[in-house]
């Protein structure tokens, strides 16, 4: 895992419950990695399994939230990084189609040894996508995080269906997605 | 309270310090790899040009719009170009000739096969190649363009030229000898006959003045009469005095003609087989003759021929090369008079001219015909290079020629322009060459 999603975690828990918290997380969890973690840094999935673990139960929550509060958290933070990707995006679900081809590839560029997920998709509708997704980490909670902060910074609304889950003996985790168009900003 | 919140900050700043430390450690590494990685890239990069510098085969890597994007050096040798700079932009359809291509170069068409493919040289020289073009992609599989890989088969053309030329005479040579044997007995026959017929013609004509004087003799005694009288009528009817005039002309006339056939015959057996294909000593002179005899068709209806030819030594070398290389210089004048009489009518005339110059053997054919124009008068030794329509000319004549005096035999050919307008080639033949080898 890049250490770029560690210093993330890091300050998600700090915005969010305070530095002490943060530090007492750390004190609680028994990490593999000796020293600080940094964004080009690559580290043991393990060690933020292990943080998430330590925080949940710290902060009495469960694992699949935690992971889709810091799945919205970490788009916002990511889009902020390389907002290129969104702006030469026309909406949310052309924006969504480039995460494979080009976004990832774009990421390995970048991180030599960046273990990206996959992503296949289906189109069975102008307004609707089909998303399979792929990874060892089955990180589907963080997905779905990941995509509601998407459809937050195109100001669309989007409803999501995970109709197929890994973690319930699927191949692969499904979302389908209806896309519900920009939401009217109350003047 | 504060003891805590100061022990947090502490710790978090003691991070931070190791954060920067890392980060520090990574960009070094990074750099360190950076640099190693931009070394052995330059490394490869040097490398690869190295190799593309002094690859045989010409790579020309065209744009999406047919434009000329990079060349390496046999590249701009075909092309005609001194450097790249020169060649970056023009459009590579101006070195094919008409429709080539699209049939062979364009994405849907015949992109990855090998053809036989003809460039343009800037300036119009013409080089065969073996040549096979692929897609060129960026990282994303996007078509940028496409590079042609042609390898200059000029030499082995011309090897194939020569060989089939060589062939064509070798059976041309067989066919004339045959012929000429055939021809050969009868002509002696006839020639035979002829000198039969004279010698018969006088043993009668003396015969004829002795019944002269008979008939004379009668008819002042009055004997037969009636006979003579027919005799006369007879010899009326039938003219005999233009016969006893003409007929031994006619004779005369019917023997020179089969004298010229029987040397045009030899000339033929001589031309087409010179005897060996190995140096030996020869009389440039005859040859010469031979030539123009075998020739004469091909210039006595445009020119007059003027021989000037000096005392020789013989000289090494192969008759029959020689042959070709008086045969084609000949043959390239009476076009140029032909040519040039379109315009204006002032006769025609060849000149052969051999003499000795020093160590030199100097022949030279000459003509009042069109004259090369300066620009061309490197080119035309060019292979495949012709001005004229197709099917008269191959553009194979003066670089044969060049070919067999230059290399064949350490001579130089040479394109003069005599005052008055016309063309002169010079050949020069060492004869020292002959020496060596008669010392051998
Ligand atoms: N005597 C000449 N006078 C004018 N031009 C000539 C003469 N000889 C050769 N050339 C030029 O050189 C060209 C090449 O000659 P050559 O190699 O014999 O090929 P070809 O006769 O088949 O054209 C000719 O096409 C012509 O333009
Ligand atoms: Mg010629």
């Amino acid at each position: 895992m890049k250490g770029i999603i560690f210093k993330h975690f890091e300050s998600f828990v700090v915005e969010n419950f305070g530095d002490e918290v943060f530090e007492d997380i750390l004190d609680s969890t028994e990490v593999v990695t000796d020293g600080p973690f940094v964004g080009p840094g690559t580290y043991p999935d393990e060690d933020l399994f292990a943080l998430v673990g330590t925080a949940i139960g710290m902060l009495n929550i469960s694992l699949a939230d935690a992971l889709y509060a810091f799945g919205v958290y970490l788009f916002d933070k990511l889009a902020a990084a390389a907002p290129i990707f969104i702006e030469s995006s026309k909406d949310l679900r052309s924006f969504l189609l480039t995460i494979h081809s080009v976004i990832h590839v774009e990421v390995r560029k970048l991180f030599p040894g960046a273990e990206t997920p996959n992503f296949s998709y289906e189109e069975p509708a102008d307004d609707q996508l089909v998303m399979h997704y792929t990874s060892n980490r089955k990180l589907c909670p963080l997905v779905r995080g990941l995509l509601d902060g998407a459809a937050k910074s195109f100001n669309e609304k989007l409803v999501c269906k995970e109709s197929a889950c890994m973690h319930e003996g699927a191949d692969f985790c499904t979302f389908e997605l209806t896309f519900h168009g920009v939401i009217e900003q109350a003047a | 309270m504060t003891t805590k919140r100061e022990a947090v900050l502490e710790r978090r700043l003691e991070r931070a310090k190791k954060e920067v430390n890392a980060l520090e450690s990574i960009i070094e590494d990074r750099s360190r790899s950076l640099f190693m990685a931009e070394t052995e890239l330059r490394d490869t990069i040097d490398f690869l040009s190295q190799v593309l510098e002094n690859l045989e085969t010409a790579v020309v890597v065209v744009g999406l719009k047919g434009e000329i994007a990079r060349v390496n050096r046999a590249g701009l040798e075909l092309l005609g170009y001194g450097a790249p700079v020169e060649a970056v932009g023009k459009p590579i359809a101006s070195h094919l000739l008409p429709g080539q291509e699209e049939k062979y170069f364009s994405m849907d068409g015949g992109v990855g096969e090998q053809n036989e493919v003809t460039f343009v040289a800037l300036g119009g020289a013409r080089h065969q190649t073996l040549c096979r073009s692929a897609v060129l992609e960026d990282d994303r599989g996007v078509t940028v363009g496409y590079v042609l890989l042609a390898s200059n088969i000029d030499e082995k053309k011309q090897m194939e030229i020569d060989l089939r030329h060589a062939q064509k005479l070798e059976s041309v040579g067989q066919l004339a000898a045959g012929v000429a044997h055939e021809i050969n007995t009868p002509i002696q026959f006839v020639g035979d006959s002829l000198v039969f017929l004279n010698e018969a013609l006088e043993d009668y004509q003396e015969l004829q003045s002795a019944y002269q004087k008979v008939i004379k003799v009668a008819a002042m005694e009055g004997v037969a009469a009636e006979e003579i009288q027919l005799i006369k009528t007879v010899a009326e009817d039938i003219d005999l005095k233009f016969l006893l005039e003409e007929v031994p002309l006619a004779l005369r006339r019917a023997h020179e003609g089969i004298a010229r056939v029987a040397t045009i015959v030899r000339a033929m057996k001589e031309f087409a087989h010179p005897g060996t294909t190995e140096r030996a000593p020869v009389d440039l002179n005859r040859v010469i003759e031979t030539t123009l005899t075998v020739a004469n068709s091909e210039f006595k209806y445009v020119a007059e021929l003027e021989k000037d030819l000096g005392e020789l030594p013989e000289v090494m070398c192969i008759a029959g090369d020689l042959n070709q290389v008086i045969l084609n210089l000949v043959v390239n004048a009476a076009h140029a008079v032909e040519e040039r009489m379109k315009s204006d009518p002032a006769p025609g005339i060849i000149r052969v001219a051999t003499r000795v110059d020093g160590d030199h053997v100097v022949i030279e054919v000459q003509d009042n015909g069109t004259g090369v124009p300066e620009e061309l008068k490197k080119k035309v030794f060019d292979p495949f290079f012709t001005t004229k329509e197709v099917g008269k000319g191959t553009g194979q004549g003066l670089a044969l020629a060049h070919r067999i005096v230059v290399e064949r035999h350490g001579g130089e050919l040479r394109l003069l322009t005599p005052e008055g307008g016309g063309t002169t080639f010079v050949i020069r033949l060492p004869i020292a060459e002959v020496q060596a080898h008669d010392a051998a």
